[in-house]
This record gives structure tokens, C-alpha cells and sequence, in this order.
């Protein structure tokens, strides 16, 4: 059984405390592009694995952690856990395990101003696609 | 209709779950059965909502580092995700929690506050063996550097899906909230009673 | 005390002997049904021997008797049952239990007894049944084989299985360390003593009952005392250490990925277990290193009739002595190819057993052993081997064995014979390499050990001592002392000590040992000279021969060709003799030779451990809504959805199954009905941009729902199949609450949460699976309303007010109430939704408002049939994950105006998903209106005699409908909806039964009745 480590909260555990959700980085095309879904581009999507007998990117979910998604890399052959990432490099650094610290964090940061903050166009920093708003 | 008969107020059943367990077991358990428990999901990049939560928590910053938990004498708050907390308060505070906090967020768009009192059942596990049982039921590394007092995480417990809460990890008085779906409260009480036996203590 | 024929008596051994054994406490136990008596501290074989008990058991093809060859777990022969009959354990090796008194034990694989077996007969036609038996079966005439199967079952095979439930409890227990330590000897112990007093958290394991594996019955100095006192100060020591954890009758039954172990810890002294304490517990163990100090195993000589019983291994026979004194019988000799054996010899004789003689392969022996020979009078055959061994009544003693000078070119000379009736045989020692290659660790061969010793080449994972090749005492605490050392510098709370390092071991060196596989005999195969490999496959060097000639070179063909190193042996015994044979018969280097993979578990694991707590009333985890203990005062009859037990109708043992649903119906259709859908999954949405994340999810729109509405929606794969469907209600601004199908809930949040996180990561919304908060009544039947106005309500239930797909939110009885009004029965329903502690109130209220309306519950099947009548799908009955929406006329269902949803694409693209002859739902009408058909038969195009016939479709759901008052079903049918009229045929059971397409929705078409 595999010894998993989580890259966002450091949950080490068992396999069984994840969840895994096969292969990493698949372009959904829809999310793309909804007008410019190719049948190749879309069939490609669905079907098509890499399998490789070696290093490959996985998706695992934290199941018993965070509950948060994240990408492993590991060897398929010898079992080996490469490494592993978020998808919000932010968010890794963000949390660190510093139980020592009595300060909780909100209060060290910079306060934005309120303005910043509470319009509703502040959104993270991913842009939305344009056609994803209209439906 | 308007005027509210007495006797037809729906009361809350107390027999769903037994209060004591049925055999001789190695640890207390209790059932916690006057808990409000609250759900808040919010990104915890967003400061000044922090702060108007920690306001209407009377001082009580949510924790953010994982699986720790923070309490004063009216509420404890578990860290459940990098954006999800669980506030446990008394029963009798539900209602002045639940307003405040609506309020404290009410300036804000993105955000989610459910209530979920009745959605776990919690048992709260005393004693030397404790930290065994729950060994027993599920995989958790208590050898860990976070292992500390205040500890809670997610886990299989007994093949469902839990929270543990350790108050107290020291050797001697070990204190355990476990927190499960109420669903499954009968199950693991079952489970608890067999598995945590005093002829199977460790 | 009756005196044991081959018990010693404790004044004539020395202090050294009976160790284990506590002469004061007597057990009483059966053997095969007779009775006999042992010490405490005795496992079942010591006991046996004591009791002059020789044969215990068969073999497995040839059914020779078989004796007692091992002291440990690697005991191929000894094979037995404890328990009563039926309730017993079978395939335990003697050697491991643990006698207590009463226990009750039998012999296995003899008919009709031990003593008197039939299948002995096997042993005289053993040409029939040579390596590879079993393939050869096959190429019979195929007819055959169920007339020879059973004979062949019964004739081969191991224990029985017991007929019925274990009372006993087991249970598993996870934990994690910085160390596990694999194995009690000195390595081990030394090991873990270096690591724990380092601060390490550490775990021992021995599958014995005490520590210090094989020191007993070695001889050594350490510090000018005898090397056990030191072994037992570390033990103590080790034993105070409270990061330290000792288990003994513990065996690590397999080592996997990253370092998880499976440890079987046997917790119960006796078969039957006492009260709630397990009998044995599972540990699964993580640790961040492990030392495997697994010792070595003995290897057998090859030679003819070895497996006689009295031929045993010649550590075991020492070991037998030292701690249990007992012996395998009144004269032995010793047969060796190394120094080791020699010890054996002279501990017996010491002890004052009588041996006669040591048999040497080797023409060179080093002096010393010849010296201290001769002294006590023991003879030494250099040069010489066993060439036979004659037994008397049937094989079951031995009368005296055969020995002659082997010449360089293979043949022998000097025959004579030597009355003994025992032998102990040592071929040199195997390391235990077992679990190191479970995880995939290498082996490389040793000349100087002859066999094979792990490369270490996995991280973390170290083998230390005898399994590690290393044999001499002082290398081994050497090896030991700096591993244990190592591995705990690597852990974080590491503090440096001085250790109590021993500054002189004496001990006993080994010099070149004879390295030959195959003892000559003085007979032929077929004469009965067979050299067993494999003791408890019955494998011979015949086989291994007969395997090559047949072409089975390769060393995992050979293994399956011959079973050699089969079933529990797992290659303990005979691998590398194997191995040893098959490259002399290919004549190339064993070294080039590979061995073949080692397996989990290293011993059986029985599958009550596997089991765990999942056994009896905790074998599966269930889920209860809150008015679940009503449902079972009032039900004799539920069904599993998922986790939860649902009632299926609520009916008592007298009623039938039948008219009690029909009647749950009717009541519905004319009166009022209560269902208890707590079940249901209920998922809260909110956020900015839960409207655009459920247009995406859905594939209907949701675009124009307003506040305090709800909408049905069809939730589809990317593939474009319907994988879930269910109520969304809009409760305010940016805040939804999605149902879900009650087997869906959590794996539909599941997939919630992989959308956004993964692909959708700028879409601001929160999910959160609430199922559990809320108990959900669904009240449905024209009366409904009535019975809702009874309650005491700030919601106003009416026509005027209260909109079909209206959600209202209020107080119902004082209590926080959510009000949808839905209908999946098709007449005028709500269903309630209150905080789940209130729900048994809830139920127990509407019960009592609804009683002068003839209010009732009913069942998940009333539930199906007043949906069928409905046409209404059930997701897993009418889908099975192929089935798009057009398929079961929900086409309407997917919008045309939204750019991406989850499935659209497929819809769009896919050539298969918009194909004309696709099945589609159609209902269906029996020619016998009283013909209910059975879910899943299939139509065919034309009936024909016999299969194969063309299939057209399938029946999905099929019901006798009291509202109809004849039978319906509903089917995926190929162009179903051009057949509209058509009569099809289902052919089953030896009949066709013959049904006419018409409209999937068979009752209120218009839907009316909800609408009221």
C-alpha cells in the first residue's frame, strides 16, 4: 500500500486515505473552447491514456485530509512517488505546518484595503472564461 | 392553524442513539447529543472576512493550519480544509451563532454557512485505550509532529468516513471527540461496543 | 506422572534442556481421538513426540505417512485440525500451536485414519501420477472429468473447511513506527535493543511464544558466560522500554509498498477464543524503516526415502531437546554436508541420547569436530551419505538406515547398515529472504552458503543477520548493533547512548560446507527410492527432471509444472534443493539460475484475520435514518439501497408480500401515503456562481429558476450517459439545494468537488453534502393537503399559495421546516424536510393528523410502481450507463442554448449516441394481463428452437399495477418508439412470454392529479 503525502495540508497516510482520479492533465476541450469541439479533440479526451510503464502524472484527492485535488507524479513500475503538486502553487505556499506559531496568520498579512476586497469582480487570479459566464 | 397545539411540537428523538453502552468497555464513552455544529466554507485568503468572523466569534481566529483546532469556553472551531471549518458550540448557542455569524458575513458574497447539528453524531472517548480504538477502527499516524493536544482530521474510521478530535493526546488522559455521519451512529456504536470490550483492550 | 518413552528426564539433561516447558502444569489433549498428556510451554508436535506420536499425517499425492521434520513454521509435514469438528481451524502446522488443556486436534488429508490410509496406495501407482498430473488430466477426454474430479479432490488436498460460523472475534489495529523489527533472535533483538535506546519508536515481531530464536539451542560464550544470559539481559531491558513494543506469537505474514507490514498476532491461547477477546488481531503496520533479522531455514538433504518419519531437520532435533526435551526416538544418526550438524550430535548425546553416528559428505572434516567426536564416542563417516532408509509397518518407523562411501564418479561402495530410528539431516542453512522479496527485493547466490542471500537494494528495508547470510555470532551483534544504530540516528527524536556492546563472543565458526544436490541411492524411482524436494507438494527430483525433459527449463515453469514450492510451503523447504537439481539437470550454474517468487502470506493467515471486525452483526457499516427503529416494529421486509436498509413494504409474517404493496398503492392513488425518503442525497450549493456551476453540471438549464422553485435535473457523464437525476430547488439568492438518487450522494459531491477543483477552478461556489442533517417525508395522495392542514403551520399547504414545484421554508409543529411540493407518485405530494432528530416526531405527527384520512406508509416497492405507472426513469433500473437521454424520452432535457455542460459534446459528437436504431424506452403490455414479467428478460427479433437469437432489447423494470389492475413493464427496446403496437417476444424459463408496445407513461397522462 502506498504512503501518500499531501502537497497541500502535509496529510501523510495511506493509500486508502486518497482517492486516485487516473491520469493528470487531460485538456477537456469544452472547457477550452465550447464553439471549437473537435470530434478528434473531444474522442482524444475521453479515451486517450498515455499508460505509460514509468513516470506519469496522476490526480489524487486527499480524501482524508483536505479534501482537495492534486497532482502526484509517480512511476509506475517500481511504485516510486516522484513528487507532488497543487494545481494553485499559491495555495502551497500559503499553508505551512508551523503549529509553534501562536500568531494566527490573518493577523501577520497585509490588510487589503476594503475596497479591494468586497467587489465582487475580485476573483482569483485564474480568468474566467468569457463564454463559461453566459450560460 | 396560527395557535400551536402543545402536544403536536415535534420533539427530538431520543432513542435513536443509546446513551450508555451495553457491555463492560476499556475506555468512557459518551454520547455528546447538545451540540450546534456549523459548517463554514470560505477562502481563507479573504481576510476581512476572517476578521469579521473572529469579531463575531468573540475574538476566536479560525485556525489555519491543518488539523488543529482552536476553543475558548463557548466555541470550538476544527479545521476541516484549507476553506472549511466545523464551529461547535452548545446547543443553547445556536441560535445567537448562527445569527451572528450571518450577519459577521452578510457583507460578503462567497461564502457558505450550513447548519449541520444533526448531521453527525458524536462520541467522545476517555481514557488510556482511547488513542487504541481508534487505531482499531482506521489508519492514523499519531507518531506525526502535528500529533499534538487540539489535534482533529479526517479518517476511515471503521470502513465509514469521521472526524477525529483529539482534546487530549496525553498517554495518561486521553480525550477523543469522534465525530460520525448520524446515519451511521447506531453502527458505531455497535462497533464501538464490540471492538472496545474490556477483554480486547490492548 | 506416567513417564514419556521419549520424554528425558529433566536430572539427566543439563539446566539447558526443557526450557520451554513447565513440568508442573499438565495439559490433557486428543490426538485423532486418543487421549495424551503434555506440559504448558509445549506446542502440539513436542507434546506429540513426548508421546512417542511419530506419523501425523499424510502426504499430499502419495499419501505416504508423514512425521514432524521442522521445530518452526517452515513444518511442511504436520499439518493439522484444532477444534471440534466443524468449528475447527484447519492447516495449522503442529509445530506452531501452542498446547493447552483440552485442546482437541486430528491429523489431515488420511482416509479413513493416519494409521490406515488408503491413498497409500498412491505411493505403489505413483507412475500415474507424475509431475505435471494435472495438465495431463486435462487432455482426457474432457467428458471425463467430472467423474474423476471428486476422486482427485479427495485423494490430494490439505485440511477441511469448517461447516460453521467462527464464534470468535478478531479485529485489526493500524499503527505507525520508526522501526519494525522482524524477527526475535539475536539480530533482531539487537537491533531493536540499538534503535529503542535510541530513542526510535519500535516495533518487535517473533512468530514464536518467546524471544531469542534458534540462541537455545546454540552454544556460545559471550563475555566468558553462556551467550543466553546476555540474550535474556537485552530481552528484560528491551521489555522496560516503553517506546518499545514486543510481540511475540506474531508473524509477519507480508511486507508490501513503502513499507506496510502485515503482522498476525495470535492473542488467544486456546481455539475458541474467550468472551470479546479477539483470537487473533491483524496489525498493519507503517514504519519508516524495517530490519528484517528473519533467521535462516535448514535444508534438507536429498536423499532416498528422506521424508520417513524420524528423518528431521538436525537443528530441530537440538531444538526439541533444549526446549521441550524431547526426542524423536531411541538411536539416530546424523547426515550432513556442513560443521552445524555436529553440534547437534553432540548436545544429544550429551544429553544422553544415543547417537550413533555422523554421516559427513565432505572427505575433509576439520579436526576439532573429529576430535570431540571421538570422545564421546560417537563414529564419524567421512565421504559417506545415506543412500536409504528402510522402515517397517508400512513405512511408519524406521528400521534402519543404509549408508556407503560416494565416489568421485557418482557411484557408491562399502555398503553397510546402521540400526537408528531417527536421523537428523542438515544440508546448510537458507536466509529467510521470504518477505524481503515480497516487496520485490533481489537475491543473489552465495557459494559460501550455497543458497541465495538479498541484494539490499530497497531503501529503508535492511536485512540483518542469518537472513542477511551473515552466520557467525560475532558478526551477527556487530551487524546489528550498527543497523539499529543507523536506522535510529535517521528518526527525530534520536538521542545518542552507550550501548552494552559485548567485548568477547566465542562461538562456533563453519567451515566449507559439501555442495552437492543429489544424494545417489542404491534403488530406483519406481522402486521406492524417492528423494523428496518439496515435502509438502510432493514434489521429487524425478519431477524436476521429468519437468525439463518435458521443456519446462524455466524455473517458474518448472514450479508450476511440478507444484513445487506450492500452497503454505511457499519454498521454505525445498526451493533451493529445487533449484539446486533443475540447474544440475539444465547443467548450468545455479547462480545464473533464478528463484521463483516468494508470495504473501509467508505463513496462512486464516480468513477470520482478514475479516476483522467485518464479521457478524459489524459486517457491513449501515445506515439508518432517524425513523428507522419505527421501520422495524412495523416491517418484517427491507431492502438494501446502498448503505441503507429501506423498508420494502411494510407488512407483518402473516400477511403476503404481494397484497400488502397493492395495497400501499391504492392508498397513495386514492387516500394518503407516508414515505420515508431520508435517504435521498441533498447537496447545498451556494456561492456567486452556483447558477453557472449548475448549468454546467446538468444538462438542463437552470438559468431562469427563480427563488422558492425547484426544478427536476438530468445529470450526465462526459461521455453523455445519464448517471443521476433529481430535484434542485432554488432557495435564495445564489443558494440551491441539489437531490440526488440515495445510492448517488456521495460519489455525485465527489464529482461536484473534481469539477471545480480541477477543471472549472474559477467558478466561486461551496458545496456541502448535507444528506444526513435533514429526515425527508414525502407525503403524497389527493388527501395530502387535507392531512397537512391538520398540522400546526406558518406555510399555507393551498392550491392558491402553495404552486406545484413550490419550496417553501417555515415551521412545521414548532420545528424548522423546508416544504417541497414534488411528486414522483404522479398525484398531489410534499415532502417535508426537518432537522433529522425531529423526523421520528414528524412521522409519528403526520401519522396521527392523517388518520381520519386513512394515511399509511408505504414501501420503495409501492414507491417503483407508482413511478412506473408514471413512466417515470429510475436511474440504475431504466440506465445502465449507456443510456442517454433521448433513449428514455427525457431529449427535452437537454438544452440546445448552453455552451458546455457535462456530456453536451458526446451528445454532439458521438456517431453511437445519435444513431436511429437506438434502444429506447417503451412500456409494455403482456398478452396475459396477469403475466409479470421478469426484470432483465430479453425480446428477440424471432423466436427460434434454440439460442442464438437476435436480441432487441431488455425489460427494465416490470410490476403488476392495482391502479391498472394488470401487469406493466417497462423496457429499452431497439426503435422502440416506431413500434408502437408491435407484439414482441421474450423467450425464458422454457416459455415465451409475448407483450405489445405502447406509451412508457401508463397512468395520468397529462398529469393532472399532481397538479391540484
Amino acid at each position: 500500500m502506498l504512503e501518500i503525502t499531501c502537497p497541500i495540508c502535509h496529510a501523510k497516510g495511506d493509500e486508502i486515505d486518497f482517492t486516485a482520479g487516473g491520469e493528470a492533465y487531460i485538456k477537456r476541450p469544452a472547457t477550452q473552447d465550447p464553439q471549437k469541439v473537435t470530434l478528434h479533440a473531444h474522442y482524444e479526451y475521453l479515451y486517450i491514456r498515455t499508460n505509460p510503464k514509468g513516470p506519469r502524472n496522476e490526480l489524487w484527492h486527499c480524501t482524508r485530509g483536505c479534501s482537495k485535488w492534486f497532482i502526484m507524479k509517480r512511476d509506475t513500475m517500481t511504485l516510486e512517488i516522484i513528487e507532488t503538486k497543487c494545481f494553485d502553487t499559491d495555495l502551497a505556499s500559503e499553508i505551512k505546518l508551523d503549529n509553534k506559531s501562536a500568531i494566527p496568520k490573518q493577523h501577520i498579512k497585509k490588510t487589503p484595503t476594503p475596497s479591494q476586497k468586497t467587489t465582487p469582480s475580485n476573483k482569483p487570479k485564474t480568468k474566467p472564461k468569457k463564454t463559461s459566464k453566459k450560460n | 392553524m396560527s395557535k400551536v397545539d402543545m402536544h403536536m411540537i415535534l420533539k427530538k428523538n431520543t432513542e435513536f442513539l443509546p446513551q450508555k453502552p451495553y457491555n463492560p468497555l476499556c475506555f468512557d464513552l459518551s454520547v455528546r447529543n447538545d451540540l450546534c455544529m456549523l459548517d463554514l466554507r470560505i477562502n481563507a485568503n479573504d481576510t476581512l472576512a476572517l476578521n469579521a468572523i473572529s469579531k463575531s466569534l468573540k475574538g476566536l481566529n479560525l485556525p489555519l493550519n491543518p488539523f488543529t483546532s482552536v476553543q475558548n469556553t463557548i466555541y470550538s472551531i476544527l479545521w476541516l480544509s484549507t476553506d472549511q471549518w466545523l464551529i461547535v458550540a452548545s446547543e443553547k448557542q445556536s441560535e445567537e451563532l448562527t445569527q451572528s455569524l450571518n450577519q459577521a458575513l452578510s457583507a460578503f458574497d462567497y461564502f457558505s454557512l450550513c447548519e449541520v447539528s444533526h448531521m453527525r453524531s458524536v462520541f467522545r472517548l476517555v481514557g488510556r485505550q482511547a488513542e487504541n480504538i481508534i487505531h482499531k477502527g482506521g489508519s492514523l499516524d499519531t507518531t506525526l509532529p502535528y500529533f499534538k493536544d487540539g489535534f482533529v482530521k479526517r479518517m476511515s474510521f471503521a470502513e465509514i468516513p469521521a472526524i477525529v478530535h483529539f482534546l487530549s493526546c496525553q498517554k495518561e488522559e486521553q480525550m477523543i471527540d469522534l465525530y460520525v455521519f448520524r446515519s451511521y451512529a447506531n453502527y458505531v456504536f455497535e462497533w464501538l461496543n464490540q471492538t472496545g470490550h474490556k477483554d480486547a483492550a490492548l | 506422572m506416567s513417564a514419556k518413552p521419549y520424554r528425558l528426564h529433566s536430572n539427566l539433561s543439563s539446566d539447558l534442556c526443557g526450557t520451554h516447558v513447565n513440568r508442573n502444569k499438565v495439559c490433557n489433549f486428543t490426538f485423532d481421538g486418543k487421549n495424551y498428556t503434555g506440559f504448558e510451554g509445549d506446542t502440539l508436535a513436542s507434546a506429540l513426540f513426548a508421546n512417542g506420536v511419530r506419523v501425523v499425517g499424510r502426504s499430499f499425492k502419495y499419501h505416504r505417512p508423514r512425521g514432524v521434520l521442522c521445530l518452526g513454521s517452515e513444518e511442511p509435514n504436520a499439518l493439522v485440525e484444532v477444534g471440534e469438528k466443524g468449528t475447527h481451524s484447519p492447516n495449522l502446522r503442529a509445530t506452531e500451536v501452542n498446547l493447552y488443556d483440552g485442546m482437541v486436534a486430528r491429523s489431515q488429508n488420511r482416509w479413513p485414519s493416519v494409521d490406515f490410509d488408503i491413498g497409500h496406495v498412491n505411493d505403489f501407482l505413483s507412475p500415474l501420477f507424475p509431475a505435471g498430473f494435472y495438465y495431463k488430466t486435462f487432455m482426457w477426454p474432457a467428458s471425463l472429468w467430472m467423474h474423476y474430479e471428486h476422486i482427485i479432490r479427495r485423494a490430494a488436498g490439505l485440511g477441511t473447511a469448517p461447516t460453521t460460523q467462527d464464534s470468535a472475534f478478531y479485529e485489526h489495529f493500524h499503527q505507525h513506527c520508526d522501526l519494525l523489527v522482524i524477527g526475535g533472535g539475536v539480530a533482531g533483538l539487537v537491533s531493536a535493543y540499538a534503535a529503542a535506546k535510541s530513542g526510535s519508536h519500535v516495533i518487535l515481531v517473533d512468530e514464536q511464544a518467546q524471544l531469542g530464536g534458534c540462541s537455545d539451542y546454540f552454544n556460545a560464550q559471550i563475555d566468558d558466560l553462556d551467550h543466553n544470559l546476555w540474550i535474556k539481559m537485552i530481552i528484560s531491558e528491551l521489555r522496560t522500554l516503553s517506546n518499545c513494543t514486543v510481540l511475540t506469537n506474531t508473524t509477519a505474514v507480508g511486507l508490501y509498498m513503502h513499507r506496510f507490514a502485515l503482522l498476525n498476532q495470535i492473542v488467544s491461547h486456546t481455539h475458541q477464543a474467550e468472551g470479546f477477546s479477539p483470537k487473533a488481531r491483524l496489525w498493519k503496520v507503517r514504519a519508516k524503516n524495517i530490519i528484517l533479522a528473519t533467521g535462516a531455514l535448514e535444508r534438507p538433504l536429498s536423499f532416498a526415502n528422506n521424508d520417513r518419519p524420524g528423518v528431521m531437520l538436525s537443528s530441530a532435533l537440538r531444538g526439541y531437546l533444549r526446549r521441550y526435551d524431547v526426542v524423536a526416538g531411541q538411536a539416530g544418526a546424523i547426515f550432513t554436508n556442513n560443521d552445524n550438524a555436529y553440534e547437534t550430535a553432540f548436545i544429544l548425546k550429551e544429553a544422553g541420547v544415543n547417537i550413533k553416528a555422523v554421516i559427513d559428505l565432505r572427505k575433509q572434516i576439520p579436526h576439532v569436530l573429529r576430535k570431540r567426536a571421538e570422545s564421546l564416542n560417537i563414529e564419524v563417516f567421512s565421504g559417506y551419505a545415506i543412500v536409504d532408509v528402510k522402515t517397517v509397518s508400512m513405512g511408519k518407523k524406521i528400521d534402519h538406515i543404509s549408508i556407503a562411501r560416494i565416489l568421485q564418479s557418482g557411484r557408491i561402495s562399502q555398503l553397510s547398515s546402521l540400526n537408528v530410528d531417527f536421523v537428523g539431516m542438515s544440508g546448510g542453512f537458507n536466509p529467510a529472504v521470504h518477505l524481503f522479496c515480497h516487496v520485490g527485493g533481489k537475491v543473489q547466490f552465495d557459494k559460501k552458503i550455497n543458497s541465495f542471500k538479498p541484494k539490499n537494494d530497497i531503501p529503508h528495508i535492511t536485512s540483518v543477520g542469518a537472513c542477511n547470510g551473515v552466520f557467525s555470532l560475532n558478526n551477527i551483534i556487530k551487524e546489528a548493533f550498527n543497523t539499529g544504530e543507523n536506522v535510529a540516528m535517521q528518526a527525530s527524536l534520536y538521542k545518542k547512548v552507550t550501548l552494552k556492546k559485548p567485548k568477547k563472543i566465542e562461538a562456533s565458526t563453519n567451515s566449507t560446507l559439501a555442495k552437492q544436490w543429489f544424494i545417489p541411492s542404491i534403488r530406483k524411482y519406481n522402486d521406492g527410492a524417492k528423494h523428496f524436494l518439496d515435502f509438502q507438494n510432493d514434489v521429487t527430483i524425478r519431477d524436476i527432471e521429468l519437468a525439463v525433459r518435458e521443456g519446462y527449463e524455466s524455473v517458474e515453469h518448472t514450479k508450476r509444472y511440478t507444484t513445487m514450492g506450492m500452497a503454505t510451503d511457499q519454498g521454505k523447504i525445498g526451493n533451493i534443493n529445487a533449484l539446486g537439481i533443475l540447474a544440475d539437470s539444465l547443467d548450468i550454474d545455479i547462480e545464473k539460475s533464478l528463484t521463483t517468487t516468494f508470495r504473501p502470506p509467508f505463513t496462512p493467515l486464516p480468513f477470520g484475520t482478514i475479516a476483522g471486525t467485518k464479521a457478524k452483526t459489524l459486517f457491513q457499516a449501515i445506515r439508518q435514518t432517524d425513523i428507522a427503529h419505527w421501520h422495524e416494529k412495523n416491517t418484517i421486509d427491507f431492502e438494501p439501497v446502498g448503505q441503507w436498509r429501506r423498508p420494502y413494504t411494510y407488512r407483518q409474517a402473516h400477511q403476503s408480500r404481494f397484497d400488502s404493496i397493492q395495497e400501499e398503492v391504492k392508498n397513495v392513488r386514492e387516500n394518503v401515503g407516508l414515505l420515508d425518503a431520508s435517504t435521498l442525497g441533498k447537496i447545498d450549493i451556494k456561492g456567486p456562481d452556483a447558477v453557472t456551476f449548475l448549468n454546467r453540471i446538468y444538462s438542463n438549464s437552470f438559468s431562469n429558476l427563480k427563488v422558492g422553485r425547484c426544478r427536476y435535473g438530468l445529470m450526465l457523464n462526459d461521455n453523455g450517459f445519464i448517471i443521476d437525476d433529481g430535484v434542485t430547488a432554488k432557495l435564495a439568492d445564489n443558494h440551491y439545494i441539489v437531490h440526488t438518487t440515495s445510492g448517488g450522494a456521495d460519489s455525485i459531491a465527489a464529482m461536484m468537488e473534481f469539477w471545480l477543483q480541477t477543471e472549472w477552478r474559477d467558478l466561486r461556489v461551496f458545496i456541502t453534502p448535507v444528506t444526513d442533517q435533514y429526515a425527508q417525508i414525502v407525503i403524497a395522495g389527493p388527501k395530502s393537503r387535507d392531512v397537512l392542514n391538520a398540522c400546526s403551520s406558518d406555510i399555507r399547504f393551498g392550491a392558491d399559495d402553495f404552486a406545484y414545484m413550490d419550496v417553501k421554508q417555515g415551521h412545521l409543529n414548532g420545528v424548522p421546516a423546508r416544504v417541497y411540493r414534488i411528486s414522483f407518485s404522479g398525484e398531489l405530494s410534499y415532502e417535508i424536510a426537518v432537522p433529522a432528530a425531529y423526523g421520528l416526531s414528524l412521522w409519528n405527527t403526520l401519522l396521527e393528523c392523517g388518520r381520519s384520512y386513512d394515511i399509511k406508509p408505504y414501501g420503495t416497492e409501492a414507491l417503483h410502481i407508482l413511478r412506473a405507472e408514471k413512466g417515470y426513469i429510475v436511474v440504475g433500473d431504466e440506465t445502465d450507463g449507456t443510456v442517454i437521454p433521448k433513449d428514455v424520452g427525457l431529449g427535452s432535457m437537454v438544452s440546445k442554448k448552453k455552451p458546455d455542460f457535462i456530456g453536451k459534446h458526446s451528445l454532439l459528437l458521438m456517431d453511437d449516441l445519435n444513431r436511429d436504431n437506438r434502444k429506447q424506452l417503451v412500456g409494455l403490455f403482456t398478452e396475459d394481463p396477469n403475466e409479470v414479467l421478469p426484470d432483465g428478460v430479453h425480446a428477440v427479433n424471432e423466436v427460434k428452437k434454440a439460442p442464438p437469437m437476435k436480441m432487441i432489447g431488455h425489460v427494465t423494470s416490470s410490476y403488476f399495477s392495482p391502479t391498472l389492475k394488470r401487469s406493466i413493464a417497462m423496457a429499452l427496446i431497439e426503435n422502440g418508439r416506431k413500434r408502437m403496437g408491435e407484439r414482441i417476444a421474450f423467450p425464458f424459463d422454457d416459455k415465451i412470454v409475448h407483450a405489445r408496445i405502447v406509451d412508457h407513461i401508463f397512468y395520468d397522462k397529462k398529469g393532472e392529479r399532481q397538479n391540484v
